[in-house]
């Protein structure tokens, strides 16, 4: 988070003061800034802008339509002053473990579980760590045990792969389900 | 095989003196997770929506992601869901370095109705654990293995030898693999360490399975393979000596030319530890005539043809 301000106010302050963003929808949507900086890239744009940055004006988000914006700032609203999510690993097979979510997030992703894929393209795009890491947990949850087909008609995923390729796959793969 | 060492203290020792292997492949390692603040004119370029000019470079990024958190079972079956998918994982098992086999007891490891512990997932049918980190998998079959876990544990073997640099074996999943390169069937195989078993110990040693035909490779079965330990406790040395008996010469197994070390790890058992099976004892973890089946084992392998690239190692 930012210690600077970005119009010669202090930080909290300025946290506390609204900005307005606008996606790419031509939503306007008027925010707290210290709601906004849980995204870095608006945090940074922010910081950027400095003494420019005009609040009434806003700040727009032309990848992110207002939607999921709606969504991913209800997120904001309850991480604001959460710690940096930290990704662990283990020491000895450097695999990443799991996280362990509060019940407001997993009631979130009960609530947002058709939209699952947006949020996690705006969480990347707006630098939204938490959500991003939880999001893709939640995502292969989601496809833990379906076999290729069903993921392929639940993400509208095209399929390119010719039948011999198919074929040589499934003979390498048949251990996997013996 | 009883295990003597929990498989997290296993997998810290494999990567005793690796290192190099992850620094190398660390560097070469460019890409970042999230993409840095741009300039607004930079950042009207990249689109999320479906007209992006670079879609599939966020889609991999986050499926990369989604994938981390796969079961391995999962995860190779998401080679068929489309070559983007197959690519993906193809990277993955390309980055692989270690492959470990080990035959214990898998309630060592898991407990009985458990189906994963977020390291090691069992497999649907087989009595078996499969772990697939970011540079080792590891298999884990059970002591009291079944006819279809050595046909499991097998193709397991198949999938992941194309990309193993350095693997440990139990001494009897070694002779599995050169039972399953020979032309005997595994089930045929199968029903001799049964009948191995069967007789005890101090007769099944002088037990051999005869093959009439030699088996040439084409290609050998872990292509890039440069250290390859074989890891036995001296109860099992009788494995080591029935290496032989299968026509099949250590060139199907790795390339002669590129190996740089064969190690043979023979585990002593200490008085003290009572992890044996159920049908041994520490009477029977006595081996009569070790240096015999050692010697064969030796001849097998080449040891004079590998000179300093031969190693016999004792631990405890």
């Amino acid at each position: 988070m930012a210690t600077e301000s970005a119009n010669g106010v202090s930080s909290p302050e300025l946290n506390e003061r609204d900005v307005v963003i606008t996606t790419n929808d031509n939503r306007n949507f008027t925010v707290k800034i210290g709601v906004a900086r849980v995204s870095k890239t608006i945090n940074n744009m922010i910081q950027d802008l400095g003494e420019s940055l005009d609040l009434s004006s806003g700040i727009p988000l032309p990848n992110v339509d207002g939607p999921i914006f709606e969504k991913v700032l209800e997120w904001c609203e309850e991480h604001k002053n959460a710690p940096e999510i930290k990704v662990e690993q283990d020491p000895h097979t450097r695999e990443r473990k799991w996280f362990t979510m509060t019940e407001w997030e997993e009631e979130y992703f009960r609530k947002f579980l058709s939209h699952l894929w947006d949020l996690a393209m705006a969480a990347n795009y707006l630098e939204i760590p938490s959500l991003y890491y939880y999001t893709c947990q939640k995502l292969a949850e989601r496809i833990k045990g379906r076999t290729p087909e069903q993921i392929r008609e639940m993400f509208g995923i095209e399929d390119d792969l010719t039948e011999e390729e198919k074929a040589e796959i499934r003979r390498t793969n048949v251990w996997c389900t013996y | 095989m009883p295990s003597l060492l929990p498989l997290k203290t296993l997998a810290d020792y494999f990567d005793a003196g690796k290192r190099k292997y992850n620094s190398l492949v660390s560097a070469s390692k460019k890409s970042k997770r999230f993409p840095k603040f741009k300039s607004r004119k930079n950042r009207e370029l990249t689109q999320i929506s479906s007209t992006d000019e670079n879609p599939l470079l966020l889609t991999e990024e986050i499926w990369s992601m989604v994938f981390d958190h796969c079961s391995p079972f999962d995860l190779l079956k998401m080679r068929q869901v489309n070559r983007n998918f197959k690519k993906l994982v193809q990277r993955r098992l390309n980055s692989l370095i270690y492959f470990d086999v080990v035959k214990c007891d898998l309630n060592e490891i898991l407990a009985e109705n458990q189906l994963s512990d977020g390291e090691f997932y069992r497999h649907s049918k087989s009595n078996l654990l499969l772990h697939l980190g970011e540079r080792s998998a590891i298999v884990v079959v059970d002591d009291r293995w079944s006819s279809r876990d050595v046909y499991t544990v097998w193709h397991a073997v198949q999938t992941f030898s194309p990309y193993a640099h350095c693997v440990t074996l139990d001494v009897q999943i070694a002779e599995l693999i050169i039972a399953g390169l020979s032309t005997v069937k595994l089930s045929r195989w199968y029903a001799f360490e049964c009948y191995v078993q069967a007789v005890g110990s101090t007769s099944g040693q002088e037990l051999h399975m005869k093959c009439s035909k030699t088996v040439v490779a084409k290609n050998a079965l872990f292509p890039k393979l440069r250290e390859l330990t074989i890891r036995s406790f001296p109860s099992d040395l009788t494995c080591l000596s029935r290496l032989a008996d299968y026509g099949v010469s250590p060139d199907s197994v790795y390339n002669i030319n590129q190996i740089e070390l064969v190690r043979l790890n023979i585990v002593e058992m200490p008085t003290s530890v009572s992890r044996l099976s159920s049908f041994t004892s520490i009477e029977a973890s006595r081996t009569k005539r070790p240096q015999k089946h050692l010697r064969i084992f030796k001849r097998w392998i080449g040891a004079d043809l590998l000179k300093e690239r031969y190693a016999q190692q004792y631990s405890q």
